[in-house]
């Protein structure tokens, strides 16, 4: 990657980079609010850079989730937050980088992004899925096997992905 | 500070950690007491150090730093954590008597790690009730 | 105090060392630690400072087998004896299952004996433990210094200043030499595990 670099002072993610940190080492309320407000904040002044106010919704996002699921999130989740930042950091950081190589970069973030929420709506599935299936094993045995029950959840996580794409297309396109 | 906990307290507490920590890649996370005693541990199976020892020297750890918080007129530290380059070390207090320890590689998140801890030390302090 | 983990089938006992600075509990320990090479699965820890007085503590732990079916864990400590460091020896002590009183029998060390044991009762009691119920052993060590132009108490004159409450059991050894330390552990470790087989097995 190539590309001239500016300094952390100048930047204007410098006061998200403190906040990135802080999370770092602790990740409560405060923290996370400030994180997001701050995101968003930049996302109104890079107005003008849709690739950057991109990378910044797709942090929104991330933070959002871990806000409100807070231990109970998925353990990725604060990789992928950290991941995308790096991202956006080294965006800021280095100037003239062809738009091809920034597009790369964010759709790299967006397939983890993707890959994440598979793996949240895998896991919320199961979750529910198997104490669901469990009730209706135990509840409805003459009524359902455990290979129908199966199939429902499989068909009903397949309506959760193609849902999340949707919104998510619906995203990238605005 | 005498205690008895049964088989089944154990078990629930293994759990916890497995459920709690084990899915943030943590490499070894062990329960013990001030005196340094170790209840129980659970690991990813490549471990090769003496948890024993480490318990022992956790609990003096913990209680040497404590005792410094109260030196400095802190009832105590909300951190107390050890970074290495590759292995890092977290304690958390869990009721009167017992510590958390988790040790952890750079793939593992402090930050969620100790969010973690909270929620584990809730459920751990749950089934520690006598 | 003991731990007994019921899943595991196995009992964890702590057993201190305690005395005046240089007095010989970490020489115990690091002949303990020589003769019991094959069966302690670890290393002697020993916390300590550049002029080799400990700092922390020293640590040994190591298996005696099964009673009633539980496997037995003992855990070796000692405390520094230096002063300065009784709030680490207090810390040390949390717990503690068992006492081995490692005594100077140089004359010139009366004093230090009797304020460290005065201090083991003081800490003691900080945890609520009382020093004439806790399994507890007298070392007189150094005897080996008698003949050799040294001021030793005698034997009489430490009970009388160390025991002549307590009444617990006394030997004399030499931690250098090794006499008499195995028989000063396997002695307050019968006493220890007979008390926890009494109290909670």
């Amino acid at each position: 990657m190539t590309g001239n670099t500016i300094s952390i002072e100048k930047s204007p993610l410098k006061d998200l980079k403190a906040l990135m940190l802080e999370i770092e080492w602790e990740i409560d309320e405060k923290s996370m609010e400030a994180l997001i407000d701050h995101a968003e904040t930049l996302c109104v002044t890079c107005r003008d850079d849709r690739i950057a106010r991109l990378f910044l919704k797709l942090l929104v996002s991330v933070a959002k989730y871990i806000q409100s699921k807070k231990a109970t999130a998925h353990p990725d989740a604060v990789h992928l937050l950290h991941s995308v930042f790096n991202a956006l950091e080294y965006l800021f950081f280095s100037s003239g980088i062809p738009e091809e190589e920034k597009k790369k970069m964010l759709l790299s973030q967006v397939d983890e992004f993707k890959r994440l929420k598979e793996q949240i709506a895998r896991r919320t599935s199961f979750n529910h899925g198997k104490k669901e299936e469990m009730q209706n094993v135990t509840a409805d045995m003459g009524q359902m096997t455990v290979q129908q029950a199966f199939a429902c959840m499989l068909e009903e996580i397949r309506k959760i992905i193609r849902a999340e794409f949707e919104a998510l297309r619906s995203e990238l396109r605005s | 500070m005498e205690y008895t906990l049964v088989e089944k307290q154990i078990e629930e507490i293994d759990k916890v950690l497995k459920k709690e920590f084990m899915e943030l890649g943590v490499h070894c996370v062990c329960l013990i007491d001030l005196a340094g005693n170790l209840i129980t541990n659970i690991d990813n199976g490549r471990i090769t150090y003496d948890v024993y020892t480490l318990a022992a020297l956790a609990a003096g750890n913990y209680g040497a730093v404590n005792a410094i918080a109260k030196i400095i007129g802190e009832e105590e530290f909300s951190l107390l954590f050890h970074k290495g380059k590759n292995e890092s070390i977290h304690f958390s207090k869990i009721a009167a008597d017992f510590i958390l320890v988790a040790i952890f590689g750079k793939e593992t998140s402090l930050g969620f790690l100790r969010l973690r801890a909270v929620q584990a030390a809730k459920k751990i302090e749950r089934i520690l009730k006598f | 105090m003991a731990f007994i983990n019921v899943k595991k089938k196995e009992v964890q006992a702590k057993i201190v060392y305690y005395g005046p600075g240089r007095g010989g509990k970490t020489t115990n320990l690091e002949y303990i630690y020589k003769s019991l090479k094959s069966r302690v699965q670890t290393e002697l820890v020993a916390i300590k400072t550049h002029g080799d007085r400990t700092l922390f503590f020293d640590f040994l732990p190591f298996d005696i087998g099964k009673i009633k079916g539980y496997d037995v864990k003992i855990q070796l400590y000692t405390v520094p004896g230096q002063v300065k460091y009784n709030a680490t020896r207090r810390l040390v002590l949390r717990g503690v299952d068992g006492i081995v009183f490692v005594a100077d029998s140089m004359a010139l060390r009366r004093e230090s004996n009797i304020l460290s044991l005065k201090n083991a009762q003081e800490n003691l009691a900080y945890y609520k433990k009382n020093i004439f119920k806790i399994p507890f052993v007298m070392q007189y060590n150094k005897r080996d210094l008698e003949g050799q132009g040294i001021a030793i108490l005698s034997i009489g004159q430490l009970e009388k200043d160390l025991n002549a409450q307590l009444k617990v059991p006394h030997f004399e050894a030499s931690a250098l030499a090794g006499t008499n330390v195995m028989e000063t552990l396997k002695k307050i470790i019968s006493q220890t595990v007979s008390n926890l087989s009494k109290n909670l097995l």
